[in-house]
């Protein structure tokens, strides 16, 4: 009994260390608070107006916001007279997921854009900000920066997802879709989140699990993440194996408007195509992958979501010809596979170069530069 | 399937539990069956190598055992079978070793005879751990043949001794003198082995996930700069001994813990060797199977040291120059043999004047000083050995030797940290472990057992949470 106790009382104390060495090693690499909560949700928040943004001088593992709120170093609220300051507009693809910290694609592009001029990039992305607020977000954030160009990457999963939730009252998964414009709160934390090494563990035996066993375990997980958000969707007519014509012309109407209101204000505007990794040759070859993000992109099957990204590019493709704005097919820059992509839709360093070398050509020929 | 795999993890303790299970005489069968098990799973081609090796060797042994008796008359008929042995296991080690290597020597001197031929190049597979069973079997063989073992009529011992599965990989490449007999004996689980093996296992893990592989990325960029300094070169070959040796003996600390929890002991390899005061010193604290093997089957059999010293200077260079092409058919191990063999010669030459030298200098300084300034001299010497070793080609040597010639003002202190950071926790742990610890955390009693709990706990967020992306073990390539 006594040995037993003992025995007990050692595991908690080991335990117990675990989470102090936890908390000691964050402190060394990250500067992150011995006390207190330590997770992603430190980075990010509503605004009164229920606009999402990236918390000012925040911190969390390599992702760090500065004095603005935006990923990158400081910078000066005042822009600097000889300087241009070009803005990216996007979501965690911008923002920067996968990618060690200054590989994200805009930092990559300042990196390659200081060479030739006196470019300024700013990231003014963040992670799930939909297309829905990038006006509101430019106009309140932004536009006090004073920038001269815009560089957007818009998510077209975001949006047709957005859309298939609004346009249906199902029982939703989430509360918030059945009125998108209620006000969302950050949710409260548990206690179970304020421990440091549980994901620490987590991360440790992805990393020890031999690559056949972590598939099957993901392919499981996300077959029965899809299965129960199916149930809870009510519908028979989803998954979509197609994007609707009425989703794609709110795209449109939506674009226009963002492009029309940013030319207004004098804006350089360069549009993107969304890359993403799946296509008809590859989807066998990472279930894992494209089953993650279907838990998360519900209501379009795999079909649906190839479709989403062929219609939308080509939608975004036609808005710049007829507006004669330039045009970047980052879709064609980043090639398919997962020396490019760490997911479904982030990139890894190098696919972020690939973005970046695309946009750098694209602002070389705006500017007339002479671009290596 | 490495020592530090999930897989291995899984293959260990589902045969460690049926092993204890099974009475005590199916004990050496099932253990046959998991080094077949174990080998299979790198390549089951390998089976067939290994066993025409055992094979061979079980036989031959039992005839030499048997001549034994008969003294000096069979002498000739003995040294025979131990040529047809010898010349087996060599064969083989040769043909897939350094077939290629030998090869393609041989038609470069030819070509510079003008005579051009096309080298022959065999697409071979290195089968995993022959350079280590091979040696285990010679050792066998050997011993018998000198009378220093009796050789044993048991197949399956014989089997399991050879192929041994947590020292296969890359030993320690045990006598069968020493391994042997535990293999015949009965063996008794106890919480003891138990433990000491589970500690090993723990400190093997903690040397190879956190020190080891940690350090790779920094060596793997320091010797592949195109225009090294003298710092970076300096630094990278103290970083890769480092590594090295946290990854070998990592490894043998990880078998060595395997083999105890079966109720195995075996051969210690290393000891602390960075405290290594002389390049003599050194070789009796790294890769101290290897080093004594050549010196017990190899270095003695040719006259050792008690004739001429231009005999004994022979024997050492062509000891060392062996134990360097054992490594692998490549020219930075063969100079990197040469280079030992140099430093052990300049020693012996230099060692009388040395030891009046350091006599005179004793009196004016401490002896805590001269020591550090001799084990920080041999550290200098065997890290730059290890510069030749990791190369790998020699366009590599040659721009590493030219970042000899450029010192600039200081090391990047990154990589200095990197060095504190990941080499320094080994260093304190062994030293304190060996001096003041009793040889072993866990065997100590100056720690409490609350204090033991803080330092395992430490340890293991260190190994569990700071480890590198998991790599294979280096001397598994050879």
């Amino acid at each position: 009994m006594k040995a037993t106790l003992r025995l007990t009382a050692a595991g908690l104390l080991f335990i117990a260390l675990l989470e102090i060495c936890a908390r000691i090693d964050d402190g060394i690499k990250w500067r992150a608070p011995f006390l207190g909560l330590y997770s992603v949700n430190n980075l990010f928040d509503f605004d009164d107006e229920g606009i999402p943004i990236n918390i000012p001088n925040s911190s969390f593992e390599k992702w760090s916001n500065n004095n603005i709120g935006l990923r990158g170093p400081t910078i000066s609220r005042n822009k600097p007279p000889d300087r241009m300051r070009i803005v990216c507009l996007g979501t965690s693809e911008t923002y920067g997921t996968c990618e060690s910290q200054g590989q994200e694609w805009p930092a990559q592009l300042g990196r390659m854009l200081k060479e030739v001029g006196p470019f300024e990039i700013i990231n003014a992305a963040g992670p799930g900000f939909g297309f829905q607020y990038y006006r509101r977000f430019f106009e309140k954030y932004i536009l006090p920066l004073n920038p001269d160009a815009v560089l957007i990457l818009a998510n077209p999963f975001f949006h047709a997802s957005r859309y298939i939730r609004a346009s249906r009252i199902v029982n939703s998964l989430r509360p918030q879709i059945r009125n998108p414009n209620r006000q969302r709160r950050t949710p409260r934390p548990s206690l179970i989140s304020h421990l440091r090494i549980l994901p620490k563990i987590k991360r440790s035996l992805r990393q020890i699990l031999p690559a056949h066993l972590k598939r099957m375990y993901y392919v499981y997980n996300f077959k029965k993440q899809i299965a129960r958000k199916e149930r809870l969707l009510h519908s028979a007519e989803l998954p979509l194996d197609a994007v609707p014509e009425s989703c794609l012309s709110v795209y449109r109407d939506e674009l226009r408007g963002l492009l029309d209101y940013l030319k207004g204000k004098g804006m350089q505007v360069i549009l993107g195509s969304y890359p993403s990794l799946m296509n008809n040759d590859n989807i066998d070859q990472y279930p894992e992958i494209f089953l993650g993000f279907r838990a998360i992109s519900i209501e379009f099957s795999f079909w649906g979501d190839m479709d989403i990204a062929k219609k939308y590019n080509e939608a975004t493709r036609s808005l710049a010809q007829q507006m004669n704005l330039l045009f970047v097919d980052t879709e064609e820059a980043v090639p398919k596979d997962l020396f490019h992509f760490c997911d479904n839709v982030h990139f890894t360093n190098v696919g972020a170069q690939a973005v970046a070398r695309a946009f750098s050509e694209a602002i070389c020929q705006l500017y007339q530069l002479r671009c290596r | 399937m490495s020592l530090n795999s999930f897989l291995f993890i899984t293959f260990f303790l589902v045969f460690f539990f049926i092993y204890w299970i099974l009475p005590r005489s199916s004990r050496n069968g099932w253990l046959l069956l998991a080094n077949a098990g174990f080998c299979s799973l790198w390549d089951w081609r390998l089976l067939f190598l290994l066993a025409t090796s055992i094979t061979v060797d079980y036989f031959i042994g039992l005839k030499i055992g048997s001549l034994n008796v008969q003294g000096n008359k069979a002498k000739p008929v003995r040294k025979k079978l131990l040529i047809v042995s010898l010349s087996t296991q060599l064969l083989m080690l040769g043909f897939f070793k350094y077939f290629n290597f030998f090869s393609e020597s041989l038609s470069y001197f030819l070509s510079r005879l003008s005579i051009p031929i096309s080298p022959l190049h065999l697409s071979l597979i290195l089968p995993v751990g022959i350079s280590f069973y091979t040696f285990k079997t010679m050792t066998y063989t050997l011993d018998i043949y000198y009378r220093r073992l009796d050789p044993t009529r048991s197949f399956v011992a014989y089997a399991c001794y050879v192929s041994f599965f947590p020292a296969f990989l890359s030993g320690p490449i045990d006598r069968a003198k020493s391994l042997l007999p535990q293999i015949l004996s009965e063996r008794v689980l106890l919480r003891e082995n138990i433990l000491e093996g589970a500690h090993l296992i723990f400190l093997g893990l903690f040397k190879k996930i956190f020190v080891a592989d940690n350090l790779a990325p920094s060596v793997q960029h320091l010797f592949s700069l195109a225009h090294p300094n003298g710092w970076e070169v300096l630094l990278g070959a103290v970083l890769f001994y480092f590594q090295l040796y946290a990854d070998f003996s990592g490894y043998t600390d990880i078998a060595t813990g395997c083999a105890r929890c079966l109720g195995f002991r075996l051969t210690l390899n290393f000891n602390l060797p960075y405290l290594a005061r002389n390049p003599v010193d050194f070789w009796q604290r790294w890769h101290v199977s290897l080093s004594t093997w050549l010196r017990d089957y190899l270095f003695l059999p040719l006259g050792g040291a008690f004739r001429t010293p231009i005999i004994a200077y022979r024997n050492l260079a062509i000891t060392m120059l062996l134990a360097g092409l054992w490594h692998g058919p490549l020219l930075t191990f063969f100079l990197w043999g040469g280079y030992f063999a140099v430093l052990l010669i300049g020693y012996r030459i230099l060692q009388p004047g040395l030891k009046r030298w350091g006599r005179t200098v004793r009196r004016f300084l401490r002896k805590g000083f001269c020591r550090s300034v001799k084990i920080l001299m041999t550290f200098l010497l065997i890290s730059l050995g290890w510069v030749i070793f990791r190369a790998g080609s020699w366009s590599t040597l040659k721009t590493m030797a030219r970042g000899l010639l450029h010192w600039p003002a200081g090391p990047s202190p990154t990589i200095i940290l990197k060095l504190c950071l990941f080499a320094g926790p080994l260093i304190i742990l062994e030293v304190l472990e060996k001096s003041v610890l009793e040889g072993s955390i866990y065997r100590t009693n100056r720690l409490s057992f609350w204090a033991k709990t803080v330092v395992y706990a430490i340890l293991f967020y260190l190994w569990a949470f700071n480890g590198a992306s998991a790599q294979s073990f280096i001397y598994a390539q050879f």
